[in-house]
């Protein structure tokens, strides 16, 4: 089921009014059916997977717990990671994994005849099996006490709010708020369908309508010149940061309306002025996942710089692949760490240009130059992620840097969308862009409006903007395809 | 407390979108209302759909009347039944889905109106959600019910937009008029297809289970009302894909088995060239017309169904009453 669809929009008031309707000790019971029906809306079957999830970390949880030595503890936790990891790497790498033998044992003049399996991929699969994994690697590590409940530990795992596209929560944090007892509580609601709101906003009308855009420029890189590829591209950058951060709001807005807390996911991306802030600004519960289940292990920075480089490419490029099973997400997670290690390389050199050329004497602007460069940086990764083949992904690197004003590509683009509608869709991102962090502060209740009728004026306008201007159709969001 | 200000909020919401459509729909650039340049939705008011449905007139009998997409309204020319003795009119609109030739049916048609109802099908309207034809009828049709009826099929925001462009428009004259409309539905297109048209070949034919539902609602409607129903498809160019329309004649021929409707499909019963007969890469041109509609009309008689239109001689066609 979409966020952005009549069924959720009608699925979720119902949900929230039995919530608050049935006892305290029942509404695990209601929330755990919904989440299922949540899930299996898109595809039962699947749920299937769900419940094996559930059934192995539950059971490798309380395994872990009542082990009686290390090898113990070991083989349940290796149990678990087996199986998600197994399972994870079946749905969603056995294709790209088989192509690959196949292209090398070409090359090689080796026979492989193993074909690629009609295979689709469960959505959220790498969401939630994070999540369940580090459940378990917490239970082992002693962080946390296994939950005896198995009807409250499955609906920590299927928790419909963040169950298809996180963020990735952990169980200390969720776990615990489904045993407190809560009321009805107005402004809790309000906070919550104001955020679900913003999160629509972002989708429906930024996301969604940049999308018939993008899909146009990046589904044929070959037919468009370097405006607009460069336009495809910053666009993207637009669709992508609405589109997933809008998907975190919905989730953390309704998740508020019942009456729970969910981390936050994403805080102002496009002000980072340096890569390293911009990981700590997205998508950050999966960073948090990635920086404390992997890149710590390996020893994170109390190493040898080697070593320390070395971890941080391992960490980039895990990350590239847990977003798709492709060789543009290995590049793109390639390129982040290489953006890292080099700015790790050349920070001494930078902080001599820095007070060399009289940046360091204008702090605001030199901030504000390490931000556009950082976004563009971002931007320009992004090609990999979004690019359709890696072949596609070089076909734009070599068209981007052609500024003649050619515009070969225009009536294509044109034919695919209205002029018209363009120009707004290009007010609408640019604008939301530069605003969005200013009037996200007012979303999440982090600055209050002068007078209450502002406070309308402006939630009012939001929903006239998406009741108008929205690009309905029920358009998938980005991060479900991980 | 909470529903007082949810309350508010509404008020100000609906005041604010209406004076969006009352602000939308007068004020003009280049003579047309500022709302046509703001999304795909807000369709034109005018053009062939609105005058066709505006010069259709229930109380009057046809012999034959025509539902579909561009197709019908671009490929059965009034004027070479009539020559025929046959009087039809035709109800075709652009991207028109099983979903919309259900509703329009639903609201206009009767066996008193009606003497034969032709659905010409292809692969699109059975593929397509409707969207381009809701939002062309929704502006130009003037039956309420229809109207709200497909807008509501959407199932978003966007069919309370459509309803408010119609309802903020009405008593607004068409923005538009169409200079290939002659009269009884039709639009002429004289034009041939570039000799460079490319034609994908894709061999696929993925139905949407409701317009297939649709569908069969039209078969059920037709047979509960006593109106003889024939689905044609009519001719596709030779360099069109033939798997794709083997596929969905295949599919039609079993859908319509064990019911009361029919299913002619001429769309390679006649030798056509790609661009003498047709104007693009699916529609028929004027040239084109004039070698389908006699063979439609013997197929027809063939089939037994051209009973219903025989005109005895010296019937006036006229109001049922």
């Amino acid at each position: 089921m979409l966020f952005n669809s009549l069924e959720f929009a009608i699925f979720f008031p119902l949900v929230v009014a039995i919530h608050f309707l049935l006892p305290h000790r029942l509404r695990w019971l209601l929330l755990l059916v919904a989440s299922y029906w949540f899930y299996m809306a898109w595809k039962a079957e699947y749920a299937v997977l769900l419940l094996l999830s559930t059934a192995v970390d539950y059971t490798a949880a309380n395994g872990i717990h009542k082990a009686k030595d290390q090898r113990g503890r070991k083989r349940w936790l290796w149990m678990s990671l087996v199986v998600n990891l197994g399972l994870l790497g079946f749905f969603k790498y056995f294709n790209f994994l088989n192509d690959t033998f196949r292209t090398l044992s070409g090359w090689g003049g080796i026979d492989y005849s193993i074909p690629d399996m009609d295979l689709l991929l469960p959505m959220g699969i790498s969401f939630y099996t994070f999540q369940t994994m580090s459940y378990t690697i917490d239970v082992y590590r002693g962080h946390l006490q296994p939950e005896r409940h198995l009807g409250r530990f499955a609906l920590f795992v299927t928790f419909f709010p963040q169950l298809v596209a996180g963020p990735v929560v952990r169980a200390p944090d969720l776990l615990p708020q489904f045993i407190q007892r809560m009321g009805f509580d107005q402004q809790r609601v309000v906070e919550g369908l104001k955020r679900m709101l913003w999160g629509l906003f972002k989708k429906v009308v930024i996301a969604d309508r940049c999308a018939p855009i993008v899909d146009e420029i990046f589904g044929d890189p070959a037919a468009h010149d370097g405006p607009l590829l460069v336009l495809g591209v910053l666009l993207f950058s637009i669709q992508i940061y609405c589109d997933f951060s809008g998907y975190s709001d919905i989730a953390i807005g309704s998740a508020r309306v019942l009456g729970f807390r969910i981390m936050e996911n994403f805080r102002a991306p496009q002000l980072a002025a340096s890569i390293g802030e911009f990981w700590s600004r997205w998508h950050i519960s999966m960073s948090a996942w990635f920086r404390d289940y992997i890149y710590i292990p390996l020893g994170g920075n109390r190493v040898n710089t080697e070593r320390w480089y070395f971890n941080l490419v391992v960490v980039f490029f895990l990350s590239g692949i847990w977003h798709g099973a492709g060789w543009t997400f290995v590049i793109y997670g390639l390129l982040h760490g290489a953006y890292m290690v080099l700015a790790l390389m050349t920070k001494r050199h930078w902080r001599r240009f820095n007070a060399w050329s009289g940046l360091v004497r204008i702090p605001r602007r030199h901030h504000a130059m390490l931000v556009l460069v950082t976004f563009l940086l971002v931007a320009f990764s992004r090609i990999f992620f979004r690019a359709e083949s890696v072949q596609d992904a070089f076909v734009m690197l070599g068209s981007l840097w052609h500024f003649k004003l050619a515009w070969g590509g225009l009536p294509a683009l044109f034919a695919a969308v209205k002029p018209w509608e363009i120009a707004i869709t290009l007010v609408l991102a640019f604008s939301h862009l530069f605003l969005d962090h200013h009037l996200e502060a007012f979303v999440k209740g982090e600055r209050r409006f002068g007078h209450r009728a502002y406070s309308y004026l402006f939630h009012g306008s939001l929903l006239l903007l998406l009741v108008l201007f929205g690009n309905y159709g029920e358009v998938a969001f980005i991060y479900f395809q991980f | 407390m909470l529903l007082r200000k949810g309350i508010l909020f509404m008020l100000l919401f609906t005041g604010l979108y209406v004076l969006f459509f009352a602000v939308g729909t007068r004020v003009r650039l280049n003579g047309t209302p500022i709302i046509y340049r703001l999304g795909n939705v807000y369709h034109w008011k005018g053009g062939d759909a609105w005058q066709r449905y505006h010069e259709y007139d229930p109380q009057l009998r046809h012999d034959v009347v025509v539902l579909g997409s561009s197709h019908a309204y671009r490929g059965y020319d009034p004027e070479l039944f009539a020559r025929q003795g046959i009087d039809l009119f035709n109800l075709g609109s652009s991207g028109q889905t099983a979903m919309n030739t259900h509703y329009l049916l639903d609201d206009l048609l009767s066996a008193e109106n009606t003497g034969l109802l032709i659905v010409e099908v292809s692969k699109a309207y059975l593929e397509s959600d409707g969207l381009e034809s809701t939002c062309e009828l929704v502006q130009n049709i003037p039956m309420e019910r229809a109207a709200v009826r497909m807008a509501l099929s959407l199932r978003d925001p966007r069919a309370a937009n459509l309803l408010a462009l119609r309802w903020a428009m009405h008593g607004q004259e068409p923005i538009y008029r169409s200079e290939n409309y002659t009269a009884k539905g039709y639009c002429r297109h004289t034009t041939n297809a570039p000799a460079d048209l490319e034609h994908r070949h894709t061999g696929r034919f993925d139905p949407l289970p409701d317009q297939v539902e649709h569908l069969r609602s039209i078969i059920a409607l037709c047979a509960e009302r006593g109106i003889p129903l024939v689905l044609v498809s009519h001719p596709i160019p030779p360099r069109s894909d033939p798997e794709r329309h083997r596929l969905f004649a295949e599919f039609l021929r079993g859908l319509v088995a064990g019911t009361e409707a029919r299913y002619l499909d001429l769309a390679t019963a006649l030798e056509l060239d790609d661009q003498q007969h047709f104007a693009d890469h699916s529609h028929l041109n004027q040239a084109g017309v004039e070698r389908f509609v006699p063979a439609l009309i013997d197929s027809l008689t063939a089939h037994g169904l051209a009973h219903p239109m025989a005109p005895a001689p010296g019937t006036a066609i006229g109001p049922t009453e």
